[in-house]
């Protein structure tokens, strides 16, 4: 990596304006949305907040992964992913809303209501506990980012440590106290991130099994699925990879990518892609066949309140199919499972589409926009339960509120990214 | 350190020279082996003989456990038999070159373990005579099989995985035979021959050979998920509590490959040892199996931990009794020791001075071997044991006729290995050479 780009930059301006105005947009959304129906604003935050605190913990675990398999391909990639990372602490802050609105999307917060209809669980889901139970959990994941990306960035700032001028120049000090020399630093960092990512990665599923179980399953308070945390967990895993790619596509010609993310690692990263949506539908269809042949009435109702009668049934009638597929949000459930395993399959099952741009972005795209719908499937249906939008109760994925909130997320979630690469210049790397 | 004494080959010929020195005349240590695994095999055959001819009554299967040792026995082989599919399918497409030291005696142990375990289903439905009625064909008896029923899919996916790992193990072999064929003068030549099919090493082949083996890989990729999935839904479809559970599936996997690694590891150090094998099977092919088994391991330990904690948290007073039994009721020993062997017992390999320690991996893979066949048992009987109603409740213990053939079912595997082993080479001569040619270019 050449001296020069290791220099502090000024943060690009037009990606900042319009992070920063989506940002805004999701704010005063938020903030109107809260005035007008919290409860809708309050769902609609949880499953935003889902999708992108655990695609940003889901980059890094991408990230420890190339270290701990010697991913010899990687280059630049897991500096995009270390960028990715940047989201994680903000992720906690973030938290704190849902903390707030617990009241309009948890009934196991009304101890009466939980000794009636849950008696036995309120020992794990109760008010206070059960949210600080998660803030601990998601500081303890913060803090074990901070440190793997302390130690993967600290070989970086050898330059913006020796230029007086660098913004920020206190905290970059901080990072490189006792400095060894550039070649010293990236040969101790090699050695220390890979012990960290174990941790890392460990702590990744377990954190987020709690979150998945606390923060969705108990939505669904009757419902139990010994699949279900790990599932949501490798969602978030897949999530990040479509995300790296896009990013990557994005930046490949940008000064510090340029030339970087060449055609045999675009092939690599669609193979990722691939390779890894199989496997959640393999997840997926693992936990759906043994709810389907078990069917008890306290498993399958997850399923029907998100598949519909038609996939429950003993057997294949044809006859009442379009009725069926017609019932409340069927229809978008298909929809995910085509954006997240049906066109990652057939699209990327050859090699040229990999390693095309225009092929790999359109898939990667739709499998980032397919895992903001699935979240929302997951979160939805189980506070508005089907009967209930039968009924007339509105609901919508892309209504003004959804969508607002959404454009917030991304707008924070890249506004760190641009940060994080400004005050870690070398976080984004230049030609080698 | 371990790794830095190791030997490395001289040249590509004493790479020839380590592995074909395994196609020598038997010592008289290899002709006792055969021996004692071929008495104990005929034991096995004995007890086989006696159920059958006076019925299931002589084992100690009976209400309400009706699935035990011979079930155990069969999900413990197949899950031993990953391994092979692992590192010839999974690693060849991941590119890890390492893999290539172990993948043949990995591929023949997968062959002998999926043979060997295909047997239990017949041994348990006692009239072996009949189990032709599970394929699928129009026959004049009016019978048809019921594809609604898991252990059907399991005759299916069983019956996959089997000719694919044959073809892995024969497309594999071919050039190596060659190479025997041209070093072996005994009668085994005639043998070579056939099984060489007109080998001769031109461009050609090799591009044939090459492609065979990438599309082979590509095809049996899935079949490592698939197997172990379907076994697994042979429990989790059912209502049994402590078996029916989402988790099953990829929990099943792990464990299949944890303990399919182990095994490797198991059966090739003695060989490493017995034949000198130290310069080409090295310490640095424990340390990366050693991640796979802290890996899976890991993966194994997760789903213990969830499935406990499911069951409290459902609030489903038999999920809840059933893992209350499994850890604390009549099999408490069993459960403790599949929790020591599977989770405890690999958690210093975590420390890579203990993954290059060959001996500590030998010993470490012998107890998760153990440990991995009473996960099955505990699941099984368990399960089974202690279903929803009190009256129904009841206790298995295998008979000594079960025990035989258990035992009989390693001797088997182990009386295979030892005859591939003295038939072919053990090791994938011309991969390793390869290796060995790229990295003489690099250095």
């Amino acid at each position: 990596m050449s001296a020069t780009i290791s220099q502090p930059r000024s943060m690009p301006r037009g990606p900042m304006l319009i992070f920063g105005a989506l940002a805004l947009v999701g704010i005063v959304t938020f903030g109107v949305g809260l005035s007008q129906d919290p409860e809708r604003a309050y769902r609609v935050y949880l499953h935003n907040w889902l999708m992108w605190a655990v695609l940003a913990q889901g980059a890094l675990v991408l990230s420890s992964a190339m270290r701990l398999t010697n991913a010899n391909w990687q280059g630049p990639i897991h500096r995009v992913l270390d960028s990715m990372g940047a989201f994680v602490p903000l992720s906690l802050l973030l938290f704190v809303v849902v903390w707030i609105g617990r009241s309009h999307l948890f009934q196991w917060v009304d101890p009466v209501w939980a000794a009636e209809h849950i008696h036995g669980k309120e020992l794990w889901l109760s008010d206070p506990s059960t949210f600080l139970r998660d803030v601990v959990l998601l500081a303890y994941l913060a803090g074990v980012s901070k440190i793997y990306l302390y130690m993967s960035i600290r070989p970086t700032l050898g330059a913006a440590r020796d230029n007086p001028s660098t913004p920020m120049k206190g905290m970059v000090d901080m990072w490189t106290r006792g400095w060894r020399g550039e070649a010293a630093e990236r040969a101790l960092a090699e050695k220390r991130c890979r012990k960290m990512a174990a941790v890392v990665a460990l702590s990744f599923t377990i954190g987020y099994s709690f979150i998945a179980t606390d923060m969705i399953m108990s939505l669904a308070p009757h419902w139990i699925s010994t699949m279900f945390p790990a599932y949501f967990a490798w969602g978030g895993f897949l999530s990040a990879v479509s995300l790296a790619t896009l990013i990557l596509l994005f930046m490949r010609n940008s000064d510090g990518l340029a030339g970087q993310f060449t055609e045999s690692r675009r092939h690599d990263m669609g193979k990722m892609i691939f390779a890894f949506s199989i496997f959640w539908m393999y997840l997926f269809w693992s936990q759906y066949l043994v709810i389907w042949y078990g069917n008890i009435p306290e498993e399958t109702s997850f399923i029907v309140a998100r598949l519909g009668t038609q996939f429950v049934q003993d057997t294949w009638y044809l006859q009442g199919f379009w009725t069926r597929i017609s019932e409340p949000y069927v229809k978008l459930t298909l929809v995910t499972w085509i954006l997240l395993w049906v066109v990652p399959f057939w699209v990327l099952l050859g090699q040229k589409p990999k390693k095309t741009p225009i092929i790999l972005g359109t898939v990667a795209f739709g499998s980032l926009f397919g895992f903001w719908i699935e979240r929302y499937i997951l979160v939805t249906p189980s506070l508005i339960t089907p009967e209930q939008v039968l009924a007339g109760a509105a609901v919508t994925p892309f209504g003004w509120m959804e969508i607002g909130v959404a454009l917030g997320f991304v707008g924070l979630f890249f506004l760190c990214f641009l940060a994080f690469a400004k005050v870690f210049p070398g976080a984004i790397p230049a030609k080698s | 350190m371990a790794a830095m004494t190791e030997p490395i080959p001289a040249n590509a010929d004493q790479i020839n020279e380590d592995v074909f020195r395994t196609l020598q005349p038997p010592t008289p240590l290899y002709v006792l082996a055969i021996l004692l695994m071929g008495g104990i095999t005929t034991a096995g055959v004995g007890a086989l003989a006696y159920q059958t001819y006076f019925g299931m009554g002589v084992t100690g299967l009976q209400h309400p456990v009706m699935w035990g040792v011979y079930i155990t026995t069969f999900v413990f082989w197949v899950g031993i038999a990953h391994a092979g599919t692992l590192i010839s399918a999974i690693l060849y497409l991941f590119r890890a070159k390492w893999r290539n030291a172990i993948n043949r005696g990995a591929e023949a142990m997968t062959v002998f373990a999926v043979i060997t375990a295909g047997q239990f289903p017949l041994i348990h439905i006692g009239r072996l005579w009949k189990f032709y009625f599970m394929l699928p064909y129009p026959n004049q008896r009016g019978l048809w099989v019921n594809f609604k029923s898991p252990l059907m899919w399991d005759v299916f996916a069983v019956g996959t995985y089997t000719t694919i790992s044959i073809l892995f193990l024969i497309v594999g072999l071919i050039p190596d035979i060659a190479a025997a064929r041209d070093r072996i003068p005994d009668w085994r030549r005639h043998l070579y021959n056939v099984l060489s099919f007109g080998w001769r090493g031109t461009g050609e082949q090799w591009r044939h050979h090459a492609r065979a083996v990438l599309h082979l890989s590509g095809l049996a990729t899935p079949l490592v998920l698939s197997v172990h999935s379907v076994v697994s839904w042979d429990f989790a479809v059912s209502l049994v509590p402590g078996w029916h559970t989402t988790i099953f599936a990829p929990y099943f996997v792990a464990g299949a490959i944890f303990s399919g690694i182990a095994m490797v590891i198991t059966v090739l150090v003695p060989v490493r040892a017995s034949f000198g094998l130290h310069a080409v099977i090295r310490a640095e092919h424990f340390d990366n199996m050693g991640k796979f088994i802290v890996l899976t391991s890991t993966i194994v330990g997760y789903a213990y931990a969830t499935e406990f904690f499911m069951a409290w948290y459902s609030t489903n007073a038999f999920e809840q009794a059933a893992f209350w039994h499994r850890a604390f009721g009549d099999y408490w020993w069993a459960t403790w020791i599949m929790i020591t062997c599977n989770v405890i017992v690999p958690l210093p390999l975590w420390i890579k001075r203990v993954r290059l320690n060959v001996t500590w991996m030998w010993i470490t893979s012998i107890f998760i071997n153990i440990g991995m066949w009473f996960e099955r048992y505990v699941i099984i009987t368990t399960g089974l044991s202690h279903e929803y109603s009190p009256a129904a409740w009841g206790y298995y213990t295998p008979s000594w006729v079960e025990m035989t053939i258990l035992a009989a079912s390693f001797s088997f595997f182990m009386m295979f290995f030892l005859i591939f082993l003295r038939m072919f080479p053990i090791v994938a001569v011309q991969e390793v050479k390869e290796t060995y040619y790229e990295n003489e270019g690099a250095r």
